[in-house]
Order: structure tokens, then C-alpha cells, then sequence
């Protein structure tokens, strides 16, 4: 079995919303099932502590995806309540919460702290970096066998063929090509190289950077990317 | 020489005193006949402290590695940018004074922060106790001989014999905090929120922990009165009451 934590950039959909991505490429390569806890808009605090209430011992390999540091997970146990903030506005965040029933908190949204965060955010940015390193660092000594990658290195390869930055203004991705945020033929590549790490010890990093990229993920053209005009 | 990174619980320098106080860090630095870097910086955050863990360029310089993992609901607000950073402490008008005390101008969009952060902790109070866990464990991981202590786990001892006939000197009222009624003072050798006997009592306890191996935390939540001495009086504590 394989564990996989993290957001958008390995959320494939639920129930009769699946989009394949490298999630599911990478378990048929291995022949084996996948267990994936990711959610679009999720922060990484809460990818983290749905991997220390896991028993990691039951897979095989475990990939945790690092999002944005500035992505909050809202908790009050008291009364039973928690909400994402998406690390950058309220419309944002509110769609965030409604994508999934994902824990058996009320994840009902509370528009004043979404508010409150934003301006805060605005502020400080950089706030959250140093709490997103102390998880990161503990992430890769959590399973002998775990691959962690950030988003920003998987953004490399989003951006291959992708209308001009910042494209999410006047574009949106079509599912029905691309998971994961990227084209099929990339979730292909890249679940090829996370094997090729698992198996050879493969530097999959050196494959992530702005300027190797090109290299090892194919770059489409814009209208066979994936991306619609709004 | 030893490290130690935290907040007042690791601090030697008292503000009603003015200067340096003796404290268990101190103490255990004469226990080993090792000299001490302390980075622990009253009201801070977990944030502060990992960040000048990490920032620490030569962690092998240091034969042990002590950090206090503070309240996670402080926060260090960082801005890269504008090299600008705020502290958080809890409260709002707790976290102006602090910052004051930090030689930080807060601005008025700086004070909007610290009100809306102080209403954010109040709707999810829970929102930071992964950070405990997460530093707690790349500490451990950083240094062969570190230990990773709670102000949670420590203020047990702070509260030593409140509201029992042990200490008839020592009590509030239902609901109320026991800093709300007695201050803590510097004159009377009181430091890192310890009496001074009970700072000796700390530092050999942690060097039980470095030479043999002992559950510390265990210890200390589990059987203070064996290991710290309740004060037998306000003066002995190091406490006044407020007036």
C-alpha cells in the first residue's frame, strides 16, 4: 500500500469526480493500492497531522506533497470545528472547504477569521515558514521509504505549456486533461520518476528545477494543455 | 559548552531585577564546568527559538542542546521584505507591551494584527499544537544529546503546592490565574519562573537526564513534589502578592 498526503497536486477527486493522475499511474507501475488523504486547498500543517495519526508502517512508500507554508488549518476541539485558509483570500477558502467532507469536524466557514487571516497574511507573509521547515524536517524521518516534494518544485512542470502567468485570472484547467495540475503525459512522467527514486535511488529533485525541467517532463502546446478560457 | 534555546522558563534575566539572575541554566553549566549559550528571550514564540536553532550554524559545537518549546499559540509575524517581524504573545495588549519591550514600533496596521490574531487563537484555540510536536521531533532528530522540554510540563513545577495545606501561603480564588494575584519577583532570586531552590532542584534533574537517561517528562508531571521542594513561604518562592 501506498500513503500519499498532500493538495491539489495529488488530489485526484472523489467518488463520480475522479481525474487520474499520478496518484493512481504510480500504483498501477507498482501493482499495488493507494491510499490517498490529499485535498485541494489543504495546508501542510494539515497533511502533517493526518500523517502522525496514521499507522505508516502499513505502506510501503509514503509521498508527502509540502504546500504553500502560508495554508492554515483552523482547530477547535471544543466544539468540534475546523476550516482551511487556502493562504490567500476569503473566496478562495470558502471554496476550499466546501470541496470535500474531509474530517468528522464541522467544517463549516467562519468568514470573520478568513478575513482576519487575510489581512494578517497581507502583513506577514513570511510568518508561517519556520513552523512549515520544523514539519518538513520531521516528515522525511516519519517511514524509512517517504518522498517529500514541495509544490513549488512541481510548479516547474504545471507551468510547461501553460498560458502567461498569472494565467488563473483569464484561464482555468479542464479536468477532463489535466489532474493533479498537470496533462496526463506529465502525471505519467512524473509517477515514473518517483518510482525510478524509490527503486534506484533516483535524484527526482534535480528533475524539478526551472531549468531541467524541460528535460525530463514534456512541455505541450498551449491548446493541448489543457487550459480554457473563462 | 551547552546550548539552550526557549523563552523566560529559560532566561535568566528578570526585569524587576534588571540584570542577570541565576538560574538553572547557570546551574547546570557549573554542574558540568561548561560555559552556556543561552538564546532564550522572554514572551517568545516557538518560531523564534527554532529559528535561531536553525540559524545556529555550528550545532556540534555544543555538547547538549537544551529547548523549551513555548506556547504554541505565540506567534513571530515575519515579513521578509520589509526585514520586519512582530511578536505575539497571546494577547493584544499583552503582545504591544512586549513588543515595546523588544525595542519593535508597533504601527496601527501592526496592532489590527496582533487584535485579529488575538480573535483567531480565541475561535481555534488548537490551531498550532502540531508545531509542538513537529519542532519537538526535528530538535530530537538535530542533536545527539538534546532535550526538548514543555512550558506545560514546567509550569508544574511553577505551580508547586497552589491551593494545597502544603503551602497554605499559595492560593487563589476559583478561576483565577495565580500571576493574576502574586508577582513574581527578582529581588527575592525568583528566575525562569522557579524559586531558586527549585532552579538547583531542575538543573540536577536534568543532568540526570543527560547522564543516565531518565524520563524527564515523566518525572516532572508525574512526581514533582519528589524531585522539586514546595516554598514554605511567599518570600521563600520568591513571590509578592500584587498590589
Amino acid at each position: 500500500m501506498i500513503g500519499i498526503f498532500g493538495d491539489s497536486y495529488a488530489y485526484e477527486g472523489r467518488n463520480s469526480h475522479i481525474h487520474v493522475g499520478w496518484p493512481t499511474y504510480l500504483s498501477e507501475l507498482y501493482n499495488e493500492e493507494n491510499q490517498n488523504f490529499s485535498i485541494s486547498g489543504s495546508s501542510i500543517p494539515y497533511s502533517y497531522q493526518l500523517l502522525c495519526e496514521k499507522d505508516l508502517s502499513i505502506y510501503s512508500k509514503v509521498i508527502f506533497i509540502a504546500t504553500e507554508p502560508r495554508r492554515l488549518h483552523f482547530v477547535d476541539k471544543q466544539t468540534n470545528k475546523e476550516m482551511l485558509w487556502n493562504g490567500r483570500d476569503i473566496s478562495g477558502s470558502i471554496r476550499c472547504n466546501s470541496v470535500d467532507t474531509y474530517s468528522s469536524y464541522d467544517t463549516s466557514v467562519d468568514e470573520k477569521a478568513l478575513r482576519y487571516q487575510e489581512y494578517i497574511t497581507a502583513m506577514y507573509p513570511d510568518s508561517w515558514k519556520w513552523m512549515a521547515k520544523a514539519m518538513k524536517n520531521d516528515v522525511v524521518r516519519k517511514h524509512e521509504n517517504i518522498l517529500l516534494l514541495d509544490i513549488f518544485q512541481l510548479t516547474f512542470i504545471s507551468n510547461l505549456g501553460a498560458p502567461e502567468m498569472p494565467w488563473h485570472l483569464d484561464w482555468e484547467e479542464d479536468n477532463s486533461i489535466r489532474s493533479c495540475h498537470m496533462t496526463k503525459l506529465q502525471n505519467r512522467e512524473l509517477a515514473g520518476y518517483i518510482k525510478e527514486y524509490f527503486d534506484n535511488g533516483f535524484d527526482i529533485h534535480n528533475t524539478l528545477q526551472r531549468n531541467t525541467v524541460k528535460d525530463y517532463y514534456t512541455e505541450p502546446l498551449l491548446h493541448e494543455s489543457g487550459f480554457i478560457r473563462k | 559548552m551547552i546550548a539552550i534555546f526557549g523563552d523566560s522558563y529559560g532566561e535568566e534575566i528578570n526585569i524587576t531585577k534588571g540584570g542577570y539572575l541565576e538560574g538553572w541554566p547557570s546551574i547546570l553549566g557549573k554542574m558540568y564546568d561548561e560555559e552556556v549559550e543561552n538564546f532564550s528571550k522572554s514572551s517568545t514564540s516557538i518560531s523564534y527559538s527554532y529559528q535561531k536553532f536553525k540559524g545556529e550554524q555550528n550545532l556540534s559545537k555544543h555538547s547538549k542542546v537544551i529547548f523549551i518549546v513555548a506556547d504554541p499559540t505565540r506567534q513571530l509575524f515575519i515579513d521578509d521584505k520589509e526585514t520586519k517581524s512582530i511578536h505575539f504573545q497571546g494577547d493584544a495588549n499583552r503582545s504591544v507591551q512586549n513588543n515595546k519591550y523588544f525595542n519593535i514600533d508597533l504601527n496601527l496596521s501592526d496592532k489590527r494584527v496582533l487584535e485579529y490574531q488575538e480573535n483567531i487563537t480565541a475561535f481555534y484555540p488548537d490551531t498550532w499544537n502540531f508545531v509542538k510536536r513537529a519542532v519537538k521531533g526535528d530538535v530530537l532528530h538535530s542533536h545527539k544529546n538534546a532535550l526538548v522540554l514543555n512550558v506545560t510540563e514546567l509550569s508544574h513545577i511553577t505551580t508547586l503546592g497552589l491551593n494545597t495545606p502544603m503551602a497554605p501561603w499559595f492560593t487563589t480564588s476559583k478561576g483565577e490565574e495565580w500571576n493574576t494575584k502574586y508577582m513574581e519577583s527578582g529581588e527575592l532570586g525568583r528566575v525562569c519562573h522557579f524559586s531558586p531552590q527549585q532552579n538547583i532542584e531542575l538543573a540536577v534533574l536534568i543532568k540526570d537526564y543527560f547522564d543516565n537517561g531518565i524520563d524527564i517528562d515523566n518525572e516532572i508531571i508525574c512526581h514533582t513534589d519528589k524531585h522539586f521542594t514546595i516554598p514554605e513561604s511567599m518570600e521563600d518562592a520568591g513571590l509578592k502578592l500584587r498590589r
